[in-house]
C-alpha cells in the first residue's frame, strides 16, 4: 500500500513539475503582464479600476499591456488611454522601463515569447529589422489599414519592411535636439550671438564656466544624449567628405578613417575634461533638467524647441530662451530626421482586435489634436490630417536661418545602417575615452566592428563580400 | 529493519534525470552553440569553429578585459567579506551584551535584495544629492567627497563596500556556526598553558572552522564569479566599460543579438567556474581527511 502511495506521489510531482515547465499556449494579456517585473504607472492603474467601476456591461473588459522605454511617454499618452479606456472598456496597462536597457530586454521578450501587446521601438528606415529582429516574425502587419495614411509618407519606410507596414510613429516634425540656451543669461554674460564653430562655443563656455554656471548641461546618466550630439550632426561629417553615408552603407569606408568624426570626438572630450558638460554629468540624470535650466545652473542643453515651453512652465522663469544648431565640428547642418519612437503590436496578442482600436482611436483627427494640445514639449505633429500646429516663434526664427542646402542630409543614425542599433554601446565607448580608458579612435574601430558584425549576421552582400 | 541497508541505485533516478535535463544538456548544448554563428537575424545556425574564441580575444572591445574583471571582482569582493566576517564573528561568540541583536542586524542586509540595495546605494552615492557626500560636507569634511560611482579610483571601491555592506552578515552566520562548535576546554586547556589571544586565535580557532571558511569561500568564489546585480544596478558596467563583468558582457552581447559570442563567453565563465570549484573541492577533501 505504502509503494502504491509513494508511486502515485512520484507520478503526480512529475506531473506537476512537466506541467509547469510546459509552455504556456492560452493566457491573458494580464498574465503576462504579471510575469514582468517593470513599473506600472499609478494613473493608468488609477484609470483602469475606475473604469473596471464605470465601464458599462457591453463595454470590453480586455486589459492590453504596453512596453515603453522611460521617457517617451507622457500626460498626453496617458490621457488618450484613460479616453480610449472610458470609450471601449479596454484598459491598458504601461510599463515602463529605463531608457538604456529598453532595446535589450524588448528583444529578450521577443525572443522569447513574452513580450506584451503592445510595444515601442525606435526605430528608421534601416533599423527597424535589427531593432525588432524581425518584425515578420514578431509583429502584427497593419498594411490594409486606412489609419496607416495619417502617418507623413515619409516617415512610412521607417515602420515598414519588406512592403509591409508594421507600426505607428507620431511624432512632431521640429528640428530635434538641438541647442536651447538661455539668450537673457547670454545677453547679460555679453554673448551676443549663439555660437556657429567649436572655436566660438569653447570660448562662450569658458565665459559662462568662469560664473560657476554650468555652460552645457549633458544628463550623461541616462545614457543616451551624450552620444546623439555626436550622431546628430550627420550633416557635418558627409559635408566633410561627401559620399560618406553611400561609402558607409555599402562597406566601402570605415568610421575609423574619417577624420572629422575624430575631431569631433576629440572636442567633446574637451569640452569634458574642461567640467563644461558639468562636474559630474556622466552620473547625473535629466530627472531635474528643466529646473536646472530655468534657475540658471545651465546655459544650454541639447533639446528639442518645445523644451523652452517646458523650461518656463516648470520654473516660472521669465528668461528668453533660444535655438542654434550644435556647432561641434563647425556644423551648420539642420538635424534631418524623419525616425522616432513608434508603437508595434506583438503578432502573437491574443486580442488583435483590441489592438486595432486602438491604433484606430490614437489616429482619429480629435485624439491626434489631443496629443498635440497636452505635450509640453512638441509644437507641431507630423501628420497628414489636418489639426491647429503650435509652432513656436524661436524654432521659426532657426528655421529662417538655415540655409536650405543644410537640410538634406539626415542624421547619422537615420542615414546610416547598424549605428542606431548600438546607440547605447557608443555611449559606453565615449565614456570610456572621455576617461582616458581608450582613444577616439578605438571609439570609432568599435562602432566599425559591431557593424561588420551586424552586417555579416544579417547577410548584407556588401558585408559578405 | 536492516538500518546499515544502502538505498537502491534506482533512487537516485529522478535527480539524476532532472540534473542532466535542466543543467547538463543546456550547459553542453551550450559549449555546442559557442561554436556556431547563433545570432537573432538570422533562422539558419552555421558552425565556424573557434571563431567566437578568437573574435573574444581579438575583438577591439576588448571582452578579455571582463574576463580580468571578474576574477579581480571575485578575489577582491571574497577578501573584504571575509575577514571583517571573521573578525565580527569572533567578537560576537563572546558573551557580550545583546550579542544576538547584533547578529541579527548583521544578517539583514543579506535578506535584502540587490536590486532595493543598488538603488538605494546609488542614490546614497550620487555625487551631488547622495546622502554621503552631504553628509561628509556637513561634517566638515568636504575633501572627502568623491564621484562615488563615476571616477575610475572609487568606482570598484564603492561596489566592494556595497557588496561587503550586505555580504558579511551572511559569511558571518557561517563562521559563527563554525565557532560554536569549538570546545571550551580546547581555550581552557590552552589558557592554562599560558596561550595568549593571538596563539589561541591561530593554534584553535582558525584550524578548527576550516570548514566554515571552506564553505565561506567556495560561496564567495562561485558568487564573484557568476556576479551580475551588484555591478549591473550600481553601475551597468560603467563608467564607460570600466567595471564590466563577463556576465554583464553576455547579457550586452545577448541582447545585441550575438547569441554565439554571448555563449562563448559564457563558456568560458563556466569553465573558469569548473575549474576553480573542482580545485576547492579537492583541497576541501583533502582537509577532512585531515581532520
Amino acid at each position: 500500500m505504502k509503494k502504491i502511495l509513494a508511486i502515485m506521489m512520484m507520478i503526480m510531482m512529475m506531473t506537476t513539475l512537466l506541467a509547469a515547465c510546459a509552455k504556456k499556449t492560452e493566457g491573458t494579456a494580464e498574465d503576462t503582464t504579471a510575469q514582468t517585473d517593470s513599473t506600472t504607472t499609478t494613473d493608468t492603474k488609477e484609470a483602469t479600476k475606475e473604469a473596471e467601476t464605470t465601464a458599462p456591461a457591453e463595454k470590453s473588459d480586455v486589459t492590453l499591456s504596453m512596453m515603453v522605454s522611460q521617457g517617451w511617454l507622457d500626460d498626453k499618452d496617458y490621457g488618450l488611454i484613460d479616453m480610449f479606456t472610458e470609450e471601449t472598456g479596454i484598459q491598458i496597462d504601461v510599463q515602463v522601463t529605463p531608457a538604456d536597457q529598453y532595446h535589450d530586454l524588448l528583444k529578450s521578450k521577443l525572443t522569447s515569447d513574452t513580450a506584451t501587446d503592445l510595444f515601442w521601438s525606435q526605430v528608421n528606415p534601416f533599423a527597424i529589422k535589427t531593432e525588432l529582429i524581425d518584425p515578420e516574425s514578431y509583429c502584427m502587419d497593419f498594411s490594409e489599414e486606412e489609419w496607416i495614411y495619417t502617418m507623413n509618407p515619409a516617415r512610412l519606410p521607417s515602420v515598414s519592411y519588406n512592403g509591409k507596414v508594421y507600426g505607428l510613429m507620431l511624432w512632431h516634425n521640429s528640428p530635434e535636439f538641438v541647442m536651447v540656451y538661455n539668450k537673457t543669461l547670454f545677453n547679460e554674460l555679453g554673448i551676443t550671438k549663439a555660437p556657429t564653430t567649436y572655436a566660438e562655443l569653447l570660448a562662450d563656455c569658458k565665459t559662462i564656466d568662469a560664473k560657476g554656471i554650468i555652460p552645457w548641461f549633458v544628463p550623461g546618466a541616462d545614457g543616451w544624449q551624450h552620444q546623439l550630439a555626436f550622431f546628430q550632426i550627420g550633416g557635418v561629417y558627409e559635408e566633410s567628405a561627401p559620399g560618406l553615408y553611400d561609402a558607409l552603407n555599402t562597406n566601402k569606408m570605415l568610421f575609423q578613417d574619417n577624420e572629422k568624426m575624430i575631431e569631433v570626438l576629440t572636442q567633446m572630450k574637451e569640452l569634458s575634461d574642461n567640467g563644461y558638460f558639468g562636474k559630474d554629468w556622466i552620473g547625473t540624470d535629466s530627472s531635474n533638467m528643466n529646473n536646472i535650466m530655468g534657475e540658471r545652473q545651465a546655459a544650454m542643453v541639447m533639446a528639442n524647441p518645445g523644451q523652452i515651453a517646458a523650461i518656463k512652465e516648470a520654473t516660472g522663469t521669465t528668461d528668453e530662451y533660444g535655438l542654434f544648431l550644435i556647432p561641434l565640428g563647425d556644423n551648420q547642418n539642420y538635424p534631418t530626421n524623419p525616425s522616432g519612437p513608434a508603437m508595434f503590436a506583438n503578432k502573437n496578442s491574443q486580442y488583435p482586435e483590441e489592438v486595432k482600436m486602438y491604433y484606430e482611436f490614437l489616429t482619429r483627427q480629435e485624439s491626434l489634436q489631443y496629443m498635440l494640445d497636452n505635450s509640453p514639449t512638441w509644437t507641431n505633429l507630423d501628420v497628414t490630417l489636418p489639426i491647429d500646429q503650435h509652432y513656436i516663434p524661436e524654432e521659426e526664427d532657426l528655421m529662417t536661418r538655415i540655409d536650405k542646402s543644410k537640410m538634406s542630409t539626415p542624421v547619422l543614425q537615420t542615414g546610416v545602417k547598424y549605428v542606431n542599433e548600438q546607440w547605447m554601446d557608443v555611449g559606453k565607448d565615449m565614456i570610456s575615452y572621455f576617461m582616458d580608458q581608450i582613444t577616439a579612435k578605438d571609439v570609432l574601430i568599435n562602432l566599425d566592428e559591431r557593424r561588420n558584425e551586424m552586417g555579416t549576421v544579417q547577410g548584407n552582400p556588401d558585408w559578405a563580400k | 529493519m536492516n538500518k546499515s541497508k544502502i538505498y537502491p541505485t534506482h533512487f537516485i533516478l529522478i535527480a539524476l534525470v532532472l540534473y542532466i535535463v535542466f543543467f547538463l544538456a543546456p550547459a553542453l548544448l551550450g559549449i555546442y552553440y559557442s561554436l556556431t554563428d547563433w545570432n537573432a537575424y538570422s533562422k539558419e545556425i552555421k558552425f565556424v569553429g573557434i571563431k567566437n574564441y578568437i573574435d573574444m580575444f581579438t575583438s577591439n572591445q576588448n571582452y578579455f578585459y571582463t574576463i580580468k574583471n571578474t576574477i579581480y571582482f571575485t578575489v577582491v569582493s571574497n577578501i573584504v567579506k571575509l575577514v571583517p566576517a571573521l573578525a565580527l564573528a569572533i567578537m560576537l561568540q563572546e558573551r557580550l551584551r545583546g550579542r544576538n541583536i547584533y547578529r541579527t542586524i548583521l544578517f539583514l542586509p543579506s535578506v535584502l535584495p540587490f536590486l532595493i540595495i543598488g538603488l538605494i546605494f546609488r542614490s546614497i552615492l550620487h555625487p551631488s544629492n547622495g546622502l554621503l557626500n552631504h553628509f561628509l560636507t556637513n561634517v566638515g569634511l568636504e575633501a572627502l567627497t568623491k564621484s562615488w560611482l563615476i571616477d575610475l579610483q572609487t568606482v570598484w571601491p564603492s561596489i566592494f563596500g556595497v557588496d561587503a555592506w550586505r555580504g558579511i552578515g551572511y559569511c558571518m552566520t557561517i563562521f559563527l556556526a563554525g565557532l560554536q562548535t569549538i570546545p571550551r576546554s580546547y581555550y581552557e586547556a590552552a589558557e592554562i598553558d599560558g596561550a595568549n589571544y593571538f596563539q589561541k586565535l591561530r593554534y584553535i580557532t582558525l584550524p578548527m572552522i576550516t570548514s566554515s571558511i571552506m564553505v565561506n569561500l567556495v560561496f564567495g568564489i562561485t558568487y564573484g564569479l557568476k556576479a551580475f546585480d551588484i555591478v549591473f544596478v550600481l553601475t551597468k558596467g560603467g563608467p564607460g566599460r570600466a567595471t564590466d563583468l563577463v556576465t554583464t558582457a553576455v547579457f550586452s552581447t545577448y541582447s545585441s543579438g550575438n547569441y554565439g559570442l554571448a555563449t562563448a563567453l559564457n563558456t568560458v565563465l563556466f569553465m573558469i567556474t569548473m575549474l576553480v570549484g573542482t580545485l576547492i573541492v579537492l583541497r576541501m577533501s583533502k582537509l577532512e581527511v585531515q581532520q
